[in-house]
């Protein structure tokens, strides 16, 4: 029976051989205490990899991949303000609780399995290449639970988690509106009960009283919904300041009005929701709804959508392969033709490239929220820091590979990829949404670009430039790299007395070239542990100089042009 | 009142996508070349018990005969929602279907009461196992098999699938009783057998699993029972097929083909 | 010379086929010397004895009782139990149908007697009866031996042994068997058989187009139909396609359905799992359509389709029409 875990040599190799779990472990578990249920770091890191293997890869290849083309081609409905999912979906979350995995992240005490997001950022991957949809319900849960176990009452966790924890209680998050999507600060939807607009906190329940339109709300018809919403007076504190964060239970005051029919994960619900006098939970403190609760909830969910694209881009990948392994033309299989031989060799490249780049990240995540955990102040801010930097940085390069992947792997299967009988049909609509929602491409860009002209990142990098390989080979690979690096630094520090909106101008360019250098260092010291690696290394930064070269010139003859005839 | 159930398991050579021969020079299974894993229609059978304790609540033990290895599918019942493992400590090679079931009928008297014992069918090495069989007489219980579903269960009965030339016949078997399970639960949506489940494996990773030796289970000398025995072992050479790919865009291609068949006729 | 005993299966009045191979097998093992007796046992079957006789038995026990109308294992076990009581015999072969592979084993598990199923074939040298079975997915062929004296148990495959010419002429005893069946053996019941009425001869089609769980409908179904009528074939299908209703249950090959050797065999939307396998890999010619180029069906095809069987069929039902 195939297994989407172990089938999955690269990211078996990364899980196994490349993440650093003593470090994880050591952040996050005590061992030796009564309610961890690992002798020591060795028997967590196995326990991770057996669960990846079963239930995860087997759930995934067995029982969730055979369900997406019928999932794809029923999808969601609306009636009478219900939301009605595909039979093969109910059974996808039935077979997800059946297998306890909903609370992937949860604590323990909250009946969860407490691994570290690495460790669901893979099962998330490993779920989204059998059904990409399906992330939505499996791989945004934890984001969702996780701020609610950081910033809600112990009351609210207590009454929440566990039923997250089981699945009983799927989540969404309602932050967009018709007229605030990227730009979060013109939220309207409003809790009564704000001074200045109506002191309504009933004095009993101390509840709040939410109004207003929510749209583009995956899962909006979940149990527990996170609202971001105006409580403050907009003329004492107008704009980000003004928001808070709530907790709204699905009831008859939560109305979803309709579901949006979208171009590609048809098996996740984008729903438009009414708050009619809804009564909600305020979590953690007033005016910080934007500035910390969202931007914390976006961060997870940011690191969960990289992983899904990654999962489309490792299925269009093997799609392609096969594809092209089977299909013969002029009397020989396809990719035994040149072109098409070197689009597989970068296609795979390109997915091993952003699975680098996206454990690398999944991993600071775990030291962050481990330092943050233990009380480590000096780590947290550094982990913090480079968290921040990363996480937009790895959601920007996942999601525009995924997209080049499969634009790469239909045409592979020319005319037969446009017809609706191959998957790679529905792989290129699923990860379309992958690059444009929890931020656009061009929002993580211009989060990344500010950070990355800062030198949030330089430690990291430093450090990755001072590695000294043994191998001849790979420190001669590592020079080639080097210059790169050094073309970098000189457009990052022409940049530093620039404005903000050239450098917003020129992100694109900075931000890959520091991706396309960050992965090129990952990939080199993979290479020290797995000997197929050097070639993925040597192709990669092969293509590097001339990339960054090219990068480094457009920014620097960047311009503001509009142009009209 | 929640019956017990029996679930027999067994782990098996995975010679699905071994490449080459399975027979070494010598006519031994080659060993090194193969992994090993949890017989298919074994796994059925633990979903058949499975799913009658999610429908109706049951006791369900899982039996393996094996040195440590086997420890590994008995594991992975615990880990699916088995409540209760043994392991026969002995070494299956060697031993046929009789002996194997006079082991395992031991093991199944001291585990306890038991209304209803469940086996797979299929074992690579062949196409139907004659484990169930010997296990019914070993037991002295009736028993049915290629059951494709367990139609219905108590009180003190139950009504078998099963399937013949031709269609099902449903069959109905007082407790005590044994079911061999065959292919075609897996027919069913969800296709597969279900997973582990994440916090029960958990739990369950160092769980103990309990030794009954051969003596234990009556059959000191297991190997002094074995009826049949294998005398040689050869490869069967693949049928040469000149195979031929047919491009089905190519009208000519298929015109072609038809010919060709319909010709040699 | 060894003495052997033959269980003559029933179904719906008709003598399986396999049991009449069995009795030519029977004949081959006993030689000159050996004695082959057979056991008829059902409900209103005593008539077919005679048949029995003149493919090659030398003497038949017929257990004609109302009780053996539907086969469970017990009764048809003490059949054959009493039967090699009465006439001790070496060997005892049995069809490998679902009935066969189920008593032969139930007896030989009461005798402790040695027994493979699912056999190719069956010998005996200097004394010793060995039976030969292919296992890991027909990779590899094994000789069985008892481990000691005394009776073996095996079920034949069809065409394991060719079918026996009948001779009129031949003579042998018939006589009936009496049955003394306890409680304790009539407690397994059949309460219902949902089994299709044979409409068509799979056996003798020269060509059966086949479908299985890839032609995803009937409508799907109908496309394989119209080839099959264009090609003047028969209609095949795995056990999916019989389990989904989409055909009666006597157009099922494989392991629970016919065996075919046809001259051509075409599989449609079919992935070739060695249930259905065992059923159809002996046919002369082997054309697969399947979408999944790594369908075991392809291992044994000798024209690969890798396509969609909805775009592919009715072209090829089209160039034959033209």
């Amino acid at each position: 029976m195939p297994n989407y875990y172990t089938d999955n040599k690269d990211l078996a190799f990364i899980m196994d051989q490349v993440m650093d779990w003593n470090a994880i472990l050591a952040m996050k578990e005590t061992f030796g205490d009564a309610e961890c249920p690992y002798a020591d770091a060795e028997e967590a890191k196995a326990t991770f990899l057996e669960m990846l293997r079963d239930p995860v890869g087997e759930l995934a290849a067995n029982r969730i991949a055979p369900r997406a083309e019928e999932i794809d081609d029923i999808g969601c409905k609306c009636e009478n303000g219900q939301v009605i999912f595909p039979e093969a979906l109910q059974r996808n979350l039935k077979d997800l609780c059946d297998a306890q995995l909903m609370g992937m992240t949860i604590p323990r005490r909250f009946g969860g399995l407490q691994f570290p997001e690495t460790v669901y950022t893979a099962a998330i991957e490993v779920v989204s290449q059998a059904d990409a949809s399906l992330m939505n319900f499996f791989g945004l849960q934890g984001g969702i639970a996780e701020t609610i176990n950081e910033f809600a009452t112990e009351e609210l966790k207590e009454q929440y988690l566990p039923r997250m924890s089981t699945g009983e209680f799927t989540g969404a998050m309602a932050l967009t509106e018709p007229d605030a999507g990227s730009d979060l600060a013109a939220v309207q939807t409003r809790a009564k009960g704000g001074e200045g607009i109506t002191a309504q906190q009933d004095p009993v329940t101390g509840m709040w009283i939410i109004s207003g339109a929510k749209r583009f709300i995956t899962n909006g018809c979940g149990d527990v919904i996170l609202v971001l919403a105006r409580s403050e007076d907009p003329a004492k504190k107008g704009g980000g300041r003004g928001l808070s964060f709530f907790l709204v239970e699905k009831g008859p005051k939560v109305k979803v009005r309709r579901i949006e029919h979208k171009l590609g994960i048809h098996g996740s619900p984008t729903c438009e929701i009414y708050f009619d006098e809804c009564p909600a939970y305020l979590i953690g403190s007033r005016g910080m709804g934007l500035a910390r609760y969202t931007a914390w909830l976006m961060l997870a969910a940011r690191l969960a959508i990289g992983a899904q694209a990654q999962g489309i881009a490792q299925a269009a990948l093997e799609e392609a392969e096969k594809y092209a392994k089977e299909r013969e033309q002029f009397g020989k299989p396809i990719r035994d033709f040149p072109q098409v031989a070197a689009m597989l060799a970068d296609m795979r490249m390109r997915c091993e490239a952003a699975r680098a780049v996206l454990y690398a990240t999944s991993e600071i995540v775990d030291l962050h929220q481990g330092a943050e955990a233990k009380g480590l102040k000096d780590e947290t801010r550094r982990y913090g820091r480079i968290a921040e930097s990363l996480t937009p940085i790895a959601k920007y390069y996942t999601t525009e590979v995924a997209n080049r992947i499969c634009y790469d792997s239909l045409q592979i299967h020319g005319g037969n990829g446009f017809m609706q009988e191959y998957p790679i049909e529905r792989l290129y609509r699923d990860v379309r949404i992958t690059n444009i929602y929890e931020g656009t491409s061009q929002i993580q860009v211009n989060w990344a670009v500010s950070r990355l002209v800062r030198g949030d990142v330089d430690d990291v990098m430093d450090g990755l430039a001072k590695h000294v390989f043994a191998d001849a080979d790979l420190a001669r690979l590592q020079g080639e790299i080097l210059k790169a690096f050094e073309s970098y630094k000189s457009v990052v520090a022409w940049l530093k007395d620039k404005e903000v909106a050239f450098r917003e101008l020129v992100g694109p360019n900075v931000t890959d070239m520091f991706v396309d250098i960050y992965a090129a260092f990952l990939l080199l010291r993979h290479a020290e542990k797995w000997e197929y690696k050097r070639k993925v290394a040597a192709r990669f930064i092969r293509q590097l100089g001339p990339r960054v070269a090219m990068n480094r010139d457009l920014a620097l003859n960047a311009q503001f042009d509009t142009l009209a005839p | 009142m929640a019956i017990n159930i029996v679930v027999v398991v067994r782990e098996v050579w995975d010679t699905r996508d071994l490449s080459g021969s399975v027979l070494d020079g010598a006519g031994a299974v080659r060993a090194g070349a193969m992994e090993t894993r949890f017989e298919p229609e074994d796994l059925n059978a633990l979903e058949a018990a499975l799913r009658i304790k999610d429908a109706q609540g049951a006791q369900v033990t899982a039996i393996a005969v094996g040195e440590t290895r086997s420890v590994d599918v008995l594991r992975e019942c615990l880990y699916r929602g088995a409540d209760k493992v043994v392991r026969v400590g002995a070494d299956p090679a060697g031993l046929d279907d009789q002996a194997l079931a006079a082991l395992i009928a031991g093991a199944i008297a001291k585990a306890g009461p038991c209304d209803l014992v469940l086996v797979g069918t299929a074992v690579p090495d062949a196409e139907n196992s004659l484990l169930g069989r010997h296990l019914a007489a070993a037991l002295g219980v009736p028993a049915v098999s290629w059951v494709d579903a367990v139609e219905e269960v108590g009180p003190g009965r139950a009504v078998a699938k099963r399937a013949v030339e031709m269609g099902y016949e449903f069959v109905e078997v007082p407790f005590p009783a044994l079911l061999s399970m065959g292919v075609a639960l897996l027919e069913d949506d969800p296709r597969a057998p279900r997973p582990a489940k994440a916090m029960l494996k958990l739990k369950m990773k160092k769980a103990e699993v309990p030794v009954v030796s051969p003596a234990d289970a009556g059959a000191a000398d297991p190997a002094a029972l074995v009826a049949m025995k294998v005398a040689t072992m050869e490869a069967i050479a693949p049928r040469v097929i000149e195979s031929q790919q047919v491009d089905p865009e190519s009208e000519a291609a298929l015109k072609g083909m038809l010919d060709a068949v319909l010709k040699g006729e | 010379m060894p003495n052997v005993l033959v269980f003559a299966e029933v179904n719906d009045g008709v003598l399986h086929d396999v049991s009449l191979q069995c009795l030519s097998a029977a004949r081959q093992v006993a030689g000159a010397g050996g004695r082959v007796s057979c056991l008829l046992a059902g409900h209103g079957v005593a008539g077919l004895a005679p048949a029995l006789v003149a493919a090659g038995a030398d003497s038949v026990a017929v257990a004609d009782d109302e009780r053996l109308a539907a086969y469970v294992t017990a009764p048809f076990a003490k059949a054959v139990g009493a039967c090699l009581d009465a006439n001790p015999a070496d060997l005892l072969l049995l069809a490998a149908s679902t009935v066969g592979n189920d008593l032969g084993p139930a007896v030989a598990a009461a005798r402790k007697a040695a027994c493979a199923v699912d056999c190719d074939g069956v010998a005996a040298q200097g004394g010793t009866i060995s039976l030969r079975r292919a296992g890991y997915d027909r990779k590899v062929m094994t000789t069985f031996v008892p481990a000691a004296a005394g009776l073996v148990v095996g079920t034949l495959r069809d065409g394991a042994a060719p079918a026996p010419a009948a001779d009129a002429a031949r003579q042998g005893a018939i006589a009936p068997l009496a049955l003394d069946l306890t409680p304790a053996e009539l407690v397994s019941k059949v309460l219902r058989r949902d089994v299709a009425k044979k409409t068509v001869n799979l056996k003798d089609a020269k060509i059966i187009v086949a479908a299985g769980a890839g032609v995803g409908s009937p409508d799907g179904l109908a496309l394989v139909r119209e080839l099959a009528q264009a090609l003047g074939a028969e209609i095949g299908a795995t056990r999916a396609v019989v389990d989904a209703g989409w055909l009666p249950a006597d157009h099922q090959i494989g392991q629970t359905g016919a065996t075919v050797r046809p001259d051509v065999y075409l599989a449609c939307g079919i992935s070739g799992a060695v249930q259905h396998r065992v059923g159809m890999m002996d046919a002369r010619t082997i054309v697969a359509i399947n979408s999944d180029a790594n369908a075991p069906i392809f291992k044994i095809a000798h024209y690969k389709i890798v396509g969609d069987l909805k775009v592919v069929v009715p072209k090829l039902a089209k160039l034959l029409k033209a």
